[in-house]
């Protein structure tokens, strides 16, 4: 049981790194201008030509394969509601890496999407 | 860093982006109830990927996450990471709809009170931008 939420937690932390790492990789990159197809190819190569989002990319794949071991163990009723944490996850790492600014409206808000997340998965 | 403003076409982009999520998720899973392999295990694993590589809906999924993950790296690139991950949380509110018609399954009162919890959620994180701290 500790090990399958720890094993929850490290693929969330790795979802989070993806995450945070993507968000770092737009936040290089400015705000893209999408007026036309070919600004759009534009930008998707640009956005392919940055390590910070292979990077990421990375991180969600290694994410995603520790999160499919801990579906394979686990007890799917244990597992998914533990899914829920990431939402507080990536509440603290825009906090603590990305300096975003986090009210207690938004506290609020994530934790009642975690709850309905709970819900849901347990229904 | 900047912090964006949640406008009306931003909301509009991340539903798009749930709505392409659940699509996929649900391409795959049509995808996966075509294979009849139930259990995956390392024996099993190489038959698993073999059934699925022929299946035009995995590969439709995967597509679709494909283009879904640049739509995601355009809103990021608009909005804060810690706004759009809870309202990204609308693929539970679509999943059950989607698979209500097109996988004809129930939905329990639990869930619907789930339903209702999300929307609350996602009506506060959007509250908590505030337009007058932007500077774009």
């Amino acid at each position: 049981m500790v090990q399958l939420v720890l094993l929850i937690l490290v693929a969330e932390i790795w979802n989070t790194t993806g995450q945070v790492l993507f968000k770092k990789g737009t936040n290089a990159l400015g705000k893209p201008d999408l007026g036309t197809f070919n600004s759009y190819l534009n930008f998707v190569k640009k956005v392919l030509s940055m390590r910070t989002i292979w990077l990421g990319l990375c991180a969600m794949t290694i994410g995603l394969i520790v999160w499919l071991i801990a579906l394979s163990q686990g007890d799917l009723s244990v597992v998914f509601p533990l899914g829920s944490l990431q939402y507080l996850l990536i509440l603290v790492a825009s906090r603590l890496v990305l300096n975003e600014k986090i009210d207690l409206t938004k506290v609020t808000g994530t934790i009642l999407v975690i709850l309905g997340v709970i819900f849901i998965v347990k229904s | 860093m900047k912090t964006g403003k949640l406008t009306f076409t931003i909301f509009l982009l991340i539903i798009f982006n749930d709505l392409g999520d659940s699509l996929a998720q649900l391409l795959m899973k049509k995808g996966l109830l075509q294979t009849g392999i139930e259990v995956v295990t390392w024996r099993t694993m190489i038959e698993f990927l073999a059934h699925n590589a022929s299946s035009p809906f995995i590969w439709a999924g995967i597509a679709v996450y494909a283009l879904n993950f640049f739509l995601w790296i355009v809103i990021l690139s608009h909005i804060d990471l810690s706004v759009a991950m809870p309202i990204g949380s609308m693929t539970y509110l679509m999943i059950p709809f989607l698979a209500i018609f097109f996988l004809k399954e129930q939905i329990t009162f639990l869930r619907w009170i789930g339903i209702a919890f999300i929307v609350a959620g996602i009506y506060f994180v959007s509250k908590s931008t505030h337009p007058s701290l932007e500077k774009v």
